[in-house]
C-alpha cells in the first residue's frame, strides 16, 4: 500500500501542469518629463519681468514650463513681485497668470518673478 | 489552488511517516505530520508612481495575495519594458526602485510566480550552492550590446544580457576567479553570508548585497577570462544547466 502511494506521489509530482510556472503580473506605465528648469510664457513681460503693457489694467496670460532641452514639462509657478509694493497682485491658478494693476504709478520699478516648480504627484495608493 | 499540490502534500505526509516507521523497523500505532499547505499566488498588486522627472528615483512596491486572502510565498521578478528610459538600480523582496534616466514612456512591471518554478540548480534554502564545478569563461564569448573596450563601452549592460536569451530575471550569485583573484559576482543578498569573505572587502557594500546588481564583473572581464567555481542561480522563466553553460560560455 505505501508503495502504492509513492508511486502516486510520484506520478503527481511529475504529472503536467504540477510544475509548471503559474506566472501573474502588473504593470504600471509611467511617463518621464525633462525637469523644468525654464518658463516660456504669453505676458506683457520683458526678460527681467518688467511690465510692458498698463492697459488693460487685468491680464491673464498661460505659462509653458519647459525642461532643459526646451520641451514642454508639467510644473507649478511661482510669481514673485519685486520692487515698489502695492502697485501690482500677481495670482498663479494651474497654469494661467493674472496680472492686476492696481495703481498707475510706480509701475515701472515692479518685477514678476516667474518660477517654475516641479509637481508633486499624489500617489496612486493614495499615500 | 491547485488540487495536486493539496493531494500531493497529502500524500507526502503519509509517505514521510511510512517511510519513517519502516526504517526504525518498528509498528507505528499512530503517526501524525503536519503538512502546511500555501495557495498559490494568483493576484499581484503592484504601487508606485506613474509620473516621473528625468533623474527621479522611483520605488514600487508588489504584493503577492492569495484571493482567499490565505498565505501564500512568491518570488518577484521586476523588469521595465525600455531600459534606455529607465533601468532598475535596487531590489528588495518586496520593492524595486527604478531611475528615470530619459524623457519617454516605460512599462515597470513585476511578475510573481511561485518559489519552486523559479527556482534552478538549488538545493535547498540554507545558502548552499547547488551549483559546483569550473567552468571557464572567456570575457570574449560573453555576450555584449556593444564590443568591450578597456575603459570603455560601458557597465555590464545586464538588461540586454538578459533580453538576449529570452530572460525576464535571473538572480546570480557565483564565486569567480580571474588568475588569483577572486571576484564575487551578486545580484542578490543571499550571497552575502556564503562568501561574506570575498563580498566583504575591499569595497563592500553598506547594505545588502543586491545594491549590487554586478559587483565587480567589469573589472575581472578586462583580466580576459573567468573561471566560475560556484553559482546559485534563479532565472524567470528557469534555465537548466545546459542552457546556462550555453550562456555562459
Amino acid at each position: 500500500m505505501r508503495w502504492l502511494m509513492l508511486l502516486a506521489l510520484a506520478l503527481l509530482a511529475f504529472a503536467p501542469g504540477a510544475g509548471a510556472q503559474e506566472v501573474q503580473s502588473a504593470e504600471i506605465e509611467v511617463i518621464v518629463w525633462g525637469y523644468p528648469v525654464a518658463i516660456a510664457h504669453d505676458c506683457p513681460l520683458d526678460e527681467r519681468g518688467r511690465i510692458q503693457s498698463y492697459a488693460p489694467l487685468v491680464v491673464t496670460c498661460t505659462l509653458r514650463a519647459l525642461d532643459i532641452d526646451g520641451l514642454w514639462t508639467p510644473a507649478t509657478f511661482v510669481a514673485e513681485l519685486l520692487g515698489p509694493e502695492g502697485r501690482v497682485e500677481a495670482t498663479v491658478a494651474d497654469s494661467t497668470l493674472t496680472l492686476s494693476l492696481l495703481a498707475r504709478t510706480g509701475l515701472p520699478g515692479v518685477r514678476v518673478v516667474l518660477t517654475p516648480a516641479p509637481v508633486v504627484w499624489p500617489r496612486p495608493d493614495g499615500g | 489552488m491547485n488540487w495536486r499540490w493539496v493531494v500531493a502534500a497529502f500524500l507526502a505526509a503519509f509517505a514521510v511517516g511510512a517511510m519513517t516507521a519502516a526504517a526504525m523497523g518498528q509498528e507505528v500505532i499512530q503517526d501524525s505530520v503536519t503538512v502546511t499547505v500555501l495557495e498559490r499566488p494568483e493576484i499581484v498588486v503592484l504601487q508606485g508612481p506613474d509620473r516621473a522627472y528625468r533623474g527621479d528615483r522611483l520605488t514600487y512596491m508588489a504584493r503577492a495575495l492569495d484571493p482567499d486572502g490565505n498565505p501564500t510565498l512568491a518570488f518577484l521578478v521586476w523588469s521595465v519594458s525600455d531600459t534606455s528610459v529607465a533601468q532598475i538600480v535596487s531590489v528588495t523582496d518586496s520593492t524595486a526602485t527604478v531611475e528615470a534616466r530619459a524623457v519617454g514612456t516605460f512599462v515597470v512591471r513585476v511578475e510573481v510566480g511561485p518559489l519552486d518554478s523559479l527556482r534552478v540548480g538549488f538545493a535547498g534554502d540554507d545558502g548552499t550552492f547547488a551549483w559546483e564545478g569550473e567552468i571557464q569563461i572567456e570575457a570574449d564569448s560573453l555576450i555584449y550590446a556593444e564590443p568591450w573596450e578597456e575603459g570603455g563601452g560601458g557597465p555590464f549592460p545586464f538588461q540586454e544580457y538578459l533580453k538576449a536569451y529570452g530572460l525576464l530575471y535571473i538572480q546570480a550569485c557565483a564565486l569567480f576567479y580571474s588568475g588569483d583573484q577572486p571576484w564575487g559576482f551578486s545580484s542578490h543578498e543571499i550571497c552575502y553570508p556564503a562568501y561574506a569573505g570575498t563580498f566583504g572587502a575591499p569595497d563592500a557594500p553598506a547594505g545588502p548585497l543586491y545594491r549590487l546588481a554586478v559587483y565587480g564583473a567589469r573589472e575581472a572581464l578586462s583580466g580576459g577570462g573567468l573561471t566560475l567555481l560556484a553559482a546559485l542561480i534563479r532565472s524567470s522563466p528557469p534555465v537548466d544547466r545546459v542552457a546556462l553553460r550555453r550562456m555562459l560560455l
